[in-house]
């Protein structure tokens, strides 16, 4: 009898901890079904690694007939990103909005939304969302500095654009991933050092040789990489 | 002593197989010739002594390998701690062992010291083994001291000038006793080098010395047996086997106690070393940040074995509190084996005690009286705690001398008076130690551990 | 055979006898003993490394890569910094480029950056605990040693360590400096900068010494309330006083307060014209007179319009007593001598249309519901008592109250505050950058009793705010001066009457002359090398502008033409560029050859008109001044060496350097001279 107990005390203590661990907490049960999922705000923000981002992405769940779907479970997903919350329900003007906190890894990131689908399956949409390390936030500064105000056709209060006085053609601005992933590195480093006549452009863009050091040139570079939309293969997150 | 391999007396001294049997024979010698088998059963309190030596043991070797890795600067020695901790193959081990086993050693040193007073074993002939032994409980407590200071972390800096500051509350000679203890007027690298000689050379050579001389006196004084006039052990099984008027039967004298007592021993450090090695896997010994004289921990805290002496500071002033008391406790443990006037019995004779027991017990009820009126005036409600126990157990040992002697009452009523004053104090030991290092958190308020 | 029996059975066998047992506790020791070094060699960083080794295997450069692994335990070391860094044990590939593509750590390599990894080590950058090699100690070490590694958003803040200078790379660390001067930060906190100065406030709270003057009791009960609901744009923060705490600061301020030099003097006043033309002509003169490059006030779809040097001036109706507005728009040294505000010599007219416009700029529902009751000794003292318990000396002079000492914890080292040392809100995620932000955003949630104020900051001001503070370690104090990178210029202030003068008119609240001064115009440092004398006389006349497109601009001053010539004799003697010989140029090499071959550069080869007006009528590129008067504004030797180095002559430039040859030079500046305005007059 004594044995008996000793065993099954044993036996007791010992089960606990065998038990499956339960995982960190379900994820909301949706109440309801949608068939389109668009972004509506929030995509494309550029961050500095590690930074929370100061707007939050935000999509909404519409139905067949396009109408706001509130109740929709949906959940976001990119290796390197932060959600908060992952799986959101949408509220009842059909959207879900997350805060968004970007990864150490400087990049272009592509969020995955995904809210199951009333019929079965599921329907996604992808956003982008830009991180900036030490030389892509160099090249931003040295940008804003000297590019900007011929390569941004929008003005702002402190800076007036130049974009419209120049004639044809006119510069490509920075996120024009259309045109610029074609070029290589080594083609943009030396537009940038000599100028446009290096690649038989408009002499409208100066040489920056003598005013930007070579690091400085290649994190501008790096900075067209890392915000070119659509974004540039080598750079693009998961 | 007979010549068990039937070597002839006075043969060849020069067969160096003969020289290796006599060199056994004289190690031999080192532990009781006799011992009965059945007394060689295991009993919690019997390996108190071996343990502690196997502890000292385990630290010299763990000692000797943190040497290879440990410069005594500052901050390069905290820096090395890292190292072990990170670096050194197995260096958290090492670490780690050293560290339990001080801790265990201080605990079973302690722990010897109760067992051989509950038994008796400082009355003649063994009254020099105890001042040594004594001598071996300082030197245990201020190796452990001494190497505390070490990692150069705020856990050791505060602790050593916890310490130091104590005895500079000593009169006359207290400022500069703390110079020389620290080599300098507060704990810097002077002082770091200072301990690090203590702690690696200077104490441990005295400790294996006192070591050698106790084991040496432990053989000579009988072992486990009292020696009668001739020098031989008196065997209580025999006596009563003797009175009772049946032969002795040699076979139950058979055992050669070196090998049985000494596998008995070697066992018992065996498992203390299986248990520090796996409390050193699953605890890492601690490591604070890095000293920062600037900055003073709250509390700052005694390494465990003194903290009873800071709580006992937080009642009594510096000069009572660390001086006075532990004075009185350290030459009251030095006189225990010559205090005739406390407990008159060389023999195991119960009858005796009886005679003596009125005087016995008003001078203990006065010492526990006393005490207790102390301990109300500074509020020392923690430490009033063992008086009180004892008080209750002095009361229940009242008994007319004319009952017949059983029961706990009546055990307790022929204690003699040592055994009260010493069971105060290692209750007293105990509680101070337990409230100091677990009841009290910053500027030393009392707070409820599971409260945290 | 039971099982009791059974088990008796194997437990004789191995612990029957004492030599069993002796085997038995060996053999267990032998166990024991040989754990720790078994776990040696499972130890993390060796599995991180045999990771390492058979993902390189697939790699195009696989042999390069595997020749450059040592396996092992790597280290840097730099005893001077006591640095030991080991985290290249797990991060192997750290100087690796080839590797670049990975998308996980840790075998990515370093990404560019300023400094080696070899002279500088991982610490001193990322923090972290740089002598573990397990994940857990160098990532996260505990509450009791160094910090754990740094969040990458605040990495900028390591380099605030050594540079004092305003670094390309670290904008949120420059943003946070500048932050921490403006919002007064250093008025309560002391925080001593690598080069062992303090940092100097640079906004300029203004002196309540003669405050009843300017206002009413219910305005400044008002705005000790909430000083955003008066000005959005207020750097002010807000105390949380309760309404009697307000009414009682009130009551003292409006106690202690004395007369000003300006209440003694006589007030000359015109009557404005009647009605809207008032109006009119009073909006339309603060356009003139370019209050706007100063002051802001909200235009009707709630933005702010105008310049962050002087208070908004959005409900200034509200506020301001209209004889204290007059005198001040007179003079306002003799209010506060301290102002930033120049004495600009309006006539009475300009001075009553403005004052009219500015009392027209007032906001009723600020004070309407604003009453409080009569103020009486008792409420005088705890307002007193208040003023000096909260600080408001530390930035603001009042009568009576001295300026408080080491009000606020010294900041020199927050970013090595130990954590044991700091008292999270429960809940909280318990790092220091956190701590920093939290307390930056909202000081009181820390505790009740804390006197900070409620600064109205946005998260990114906050995060850059935190990012400054955290370059503040014990390090950084502690650096070597011969490590410090800064750019601190010597005091400067103008002597003698053209001194008197920049005083009276505080040229260096916009102009920057030899490192000292503001930021919004102009440097002045090298001024007399670059114009020409009539051109300098002309414009402080009128000073027309440069740059249409602006909305700050240099305002007029009305200055009498001894003061212009005094001025422009200083600036043409003292403001000179080293090693300036200005005959350097020959004339002769300036001819209408040069000039033509000059026009062919500027328009064909190097473009200059998608930046710079040369002709109004063909170019139209606005990113720098208009050179269509350039031959009468610049000195040609000026011109000349400009376009040889823009950023000698104008450090900061955003004009790229186009590398020309001395030939190229000359005809550039041969045909820049030819551009001078018509003959006809009229500088536009």
């Amino acid at each position: 009898m004594k044995r008996v107990a000793t065993y099954g005390l044993v036996l007791i203590l010992i089960l606990p901890g065998c038990t499956a661990r339960r995982a960190a907490g379900p994820s909301p049960t949706p109440k309801a079904y949608g068939t389109q999922l668009v972004e509506v705000s929030g995509g494309k923000q550029i961050g500095g690694v590690g930074s929370k981002l100061s707007d939050p992405l935000v999509v909404q769940v519409n139905g067949a007939d396009g109408s706001p779907v509130p109740g929709a479970l949906v959940s976001f997903r990119c290796v390197g990103l932060t959600f908060n919350p992952s799986d959101a329900l949408s509220d009842s003007s059909g959207q879900a909005s997350v805060a968004v906190q970007l990864g150490g890894i400087p990049g272009s990131y592509q969020v995955l939304a995904a809210t199951p689908k009333s019929g079965g399956g599921t329907v996604t949409v992808t956003s982008h969302e830009i991180a900036l390390g030490y030389q892509e936030k160099l090249g931003k500064e040295v940008s804003e500095k000297y590019c900007t105000f011929c390569h941004d056709p929008e003005s702002t209060p402190e800076r007036v654009s130049n974009f419209d006085n120049l004639t044809p053609p006119s510069p490509h601005q920075f996120s024009d991933g259309n045109t610029l992933n074609p070029m290589s590195d080594a083609d943009l480093i030396k537009i940038i050092a000599d100028g446009g006549p290096a690649l038989g452009k408009s002499p409208q863009t100066p040489a920056y040789r003598g005013t930007l050091t070579t690091a400085e040139i290649k994190a501008v570079v790096a900075y067209l990489r890392a915000v070119a939309d659509p974004p540039y293969p080598a750079s693009a997150g998961k | 002593m007979a010549r068990p391999l039937g070597i002839p007396e006075g043969a060849g001294l020069h067969n160096p197989l003969h020289a290796i049997v006599r060199w056994r024979e004289d190690f031999q010698r080192m532990l009781s010739a006799r011992v009965l088998e059945s007394r060689l059963g295991f009993r919690v309190t019997w390996y108190l002594g071996a343990l502690t030596l196997g502890c000292f043991a385990i630290q010299v070797t763990t000692g000797l390998l943190l040497m290879l890795y440990y410069h005594p600067s500052i901050p390069q020695g905290y820096a090395d701690m890292k190292d072990l901790e990170f670096v050194v193959s197995s260096g958290y081990m090492l670490r780690s062992l050293h560290r339990w086993s001080a801790h265990a050693m201080v605990f079973l040193v302690f722990m010897h010291m109760a067992k051989v007073f509950y038994r008796r074993g400082y009355k003649t002939p063994r009254e020099l083994n105890w001042i040594i032994g004594v001598f071996l409980l300082l030197a245990t407590l201020l190796l452990s001291y001494t190497g505390y200071l070490l990692p150069w972390d705020q856990l050791s800096y505060w602790g050593t000038t916890v310490g130091a500051n104590i005895i500079s509350s000593i009169p006359v000679v207290g400022a500069n006793l703390r110079f020389y203890l620290l080599g300098g007027h507060t704990v810097n690298a002077n002082a770091l080098l200072r301990f690090y000689v203590l702690h690696t050379m200077m104490f441990p050579l005295l400790v294996i010395v006192l070591i050698a001389v106790h084991l040496w006196r432990l053989h000579e004084d009988g072992g486990m047996y009292d020696l009668d006039k001739n020098g031989n052990p008196i065997v209580p099984e025999h006596s009563a086997l003797a009175a009772a008027g049946a032969p002795i039967r040699l076979e139950e004298e058979k055992t050669l106690s070196y090998r049985e007592l000494l596998f008995r021993e070697v066992i018992g450090i065996e498992a203390l070393t299986v248990v520090l090695f796996v409390m050193g896997l699953l605890w890492k010994a601690p490591l604070e940040e890095l000293a920062n004289p600037l900055h003073t921990p709250n509390p700052a805290r005694a390494p465990w074995y003194f903290t009873g002496l800071q709580e006992l500071l937080h009642y009594f002033p510096p000069f009572v509190a660390g001086i006075i008391l532990p004075a009185l406790i350290v030459s009251g443990l030095f006189f225990i084996p010559f205090s005739p006037f406390f407990d008159n019995v060389t023999t195991y004779d119960a009858n005796q005690w009886f005679r003596r027991k009125p005087i016995r017990m008003l001078i203990a009820a006065a010492f526990i009286l006393v005490l207790g009126v102390l301990l109300v005036r500074v509020h020392a409600w923690d430490a009033l705690l063992p008086a009180f126990v004892v008080a209750i157990l002095l009361l229940l040992s009242t008994e007319p001398p004319s009952q017949p002697a059983r029961g706990l009452r009546s055990w307790l009523s022929s204690r003699p008076l040592s055994f009260w004053i010493m069971t105060l104090f290692l209750m007293e030991a105990v509680v101070l130690t337990a409230v100091g290092t677990l009841f009290r958190g910053p500027s030393w308020a009392w707070v409820w551990p599971w409260r945290g | 055979m039971s099982l009791g029996n059974q088990f008796g059975r194997v437990a004789r066998f191995f612990v029957g006898t004492a030599p069993r047992r002796f085997a038995s506790v060996s053999v267990l020791l032998a166990v024991v003993s040989s754990i720790a070094p078994t776990k040696d060699l499972f130890s993390e960083w060796r599995h991180y490394q045999r990771r390492y080794v058979r993902m390189i295997r697939n790699r195009p450069d696989a042999a390069r890569l595997e020749r450059r692994f040592e396996s092992g335990i790597h280290q840097i070391w730099i005893p001077e910094q006591h640095v030991v860094d080991r985290c290249s044990t797990c991060h192997v590939a750290l100087q690796e480029a080839s590797l670049a593509d990975l998308r996980k750590e840790p075998f990515r390599p370093h990404p560019p950056m300023p400094h080696s990894l070899t002279e500088f080590g991982c610490v001193v950058c990322h923090h972290g605990q740089g002598a573990a090699t397990t994940v857990q100690e160098a990532h996260y070490s505990t509450k009791a040693w160094e910090q754990p590694i740094l969040p990458s958003r605040y990495t900028e803040s390591s380099c605030g360590q050594c540079h004092m200078d305003v670094l390309e790379g670290t904008p949120r660390l420059n943003q946070g400096r500048r932050l921490l001067a403006r919002y007064g930060c250093a008025h309560c906190h002391a925080i001593t900068q690598p080069d062992g100065t303090l940092v100097a406030p640079v906004d300029e709270p203004p002196s309540l010494e003669h405050v009843a003057e300017k206002t009413t009791r219910e305005w400044i009960f008002a705005w000790v309330k909430n000083p955003q609901a008066y000005a959005a744009s207020s750097t002010m923060p807000n105390y949380r006083f309760s309404d009697q705490e307000a009414a009682d600061i009130a009551s003292f301020l409006v106690a202690q307060s004395t007369a000003s030099e300006n209440s003694r003097k006589e007030l000359k006043r015109a009557a404005p014209p009647p009605g809207d033309d008032a109006a009119q002509a009073g909006t339309s003169l603060y356009g003139t007179l370019f209050c706007s490059s100063c002051h802001a006030i909200q235009n009707a779809a709630g933005n702010l319009v105008g310049g962050d040097l002087a208070p908004e001036l959005t409900r200034v109706g509200s506020k301001v007593n209209p004889d204290w507005l007059r005198r001040w728009l007179q003079a306002p040294q003799g209010y506060d001598p301290k102002t930033r505000m120049p004495r600009y010599r309006y006539d009475e007219k300009q001075v009553a249309l403005l004052s009219t416009f500015l009392l027209s700029k007032k906001d009723d529902d600020f004070l309407a519901n604003v009453h409080l009751p009569d103020s009486d000794t008792a409420s005088i003292a705890r307002g007193k008592k208040l003023v000096a318990d909260y600080g408001c000396t530390a930035c603001h002079r009042v009568n009576g109250v001295n300026p408080p000492e080491s009000f606020a914890p010294d900041l020199s080292r927050i970013g090595s505050k130990p954590l044991f040392q700091v008292g999270f809100i429960r809940g909280m995620p318990e790092t220091l950058p956190d701590y920093i932000a939290g307390k930056i955003h909202d000081p009181r949630a820390f505790g009740p009793a804390l006197k900070m104020p409620t600064f109205s900051l946005t998260d990114v001001q906050v995060e850059s705010l935190t990012t400054a503070l955290l370059a503040q370690t014990d390090r950084a104090v502690t650096m070597p001066p011969e490590l410090v990178r800064t750019t601190s210029h010597a005091k400067y202030h103008p002597g003698g009457d053209a001194g008197r003068l920049m005083e009276d008119l505080r040229c260096q609240s916009c102009h920057s002359i030899n490192g000292n001064g503001g930021d919004m115009a102009p440097d002045l440092s090298f001024e007399g090398s670059a114009v020409q004398r009539k051109w300098l006389v002309d414009f402080m006349n009128n000073p027309n502008t440069l740059r249409p497109a602006l909305i700050r601009r240099m305002p007029k001053f009305n200055l009498s033409e001894a003061e212009i010539k005094s001025l422009s004799d200083y600036m043409l003697s003292a403001y000179q560029a080293s090693g300036f010989d200005s005959q350097a140029l020959e004339a002769s090499a300036l001819n209408a050859d040069a000039a033509a071959r000059g026009k062919q550069l500027f328009y064909t080869k190097y473009a200059c008109q998608s930046c710079h007006i040369a002709d109004y009528k063909k170019d139209k590129g606005y990113v720098g001044p208009a050179l269509t008067d350039v031959g009468d504004q610049l000195t040609p030797v000026w011109i000349y060496k400009l376009l040889k180095n823009p950023n000698a002559l104008n450090p900061g430039t955003v004009m790229p350097n186009p590398n020309l040859t001395d030939g190229e030079a000359r005809d550039l500046t041969a045909f820049l001279i030819t551009l001078k305005a018509h003959p006809k007059g009229g500088t536009t």
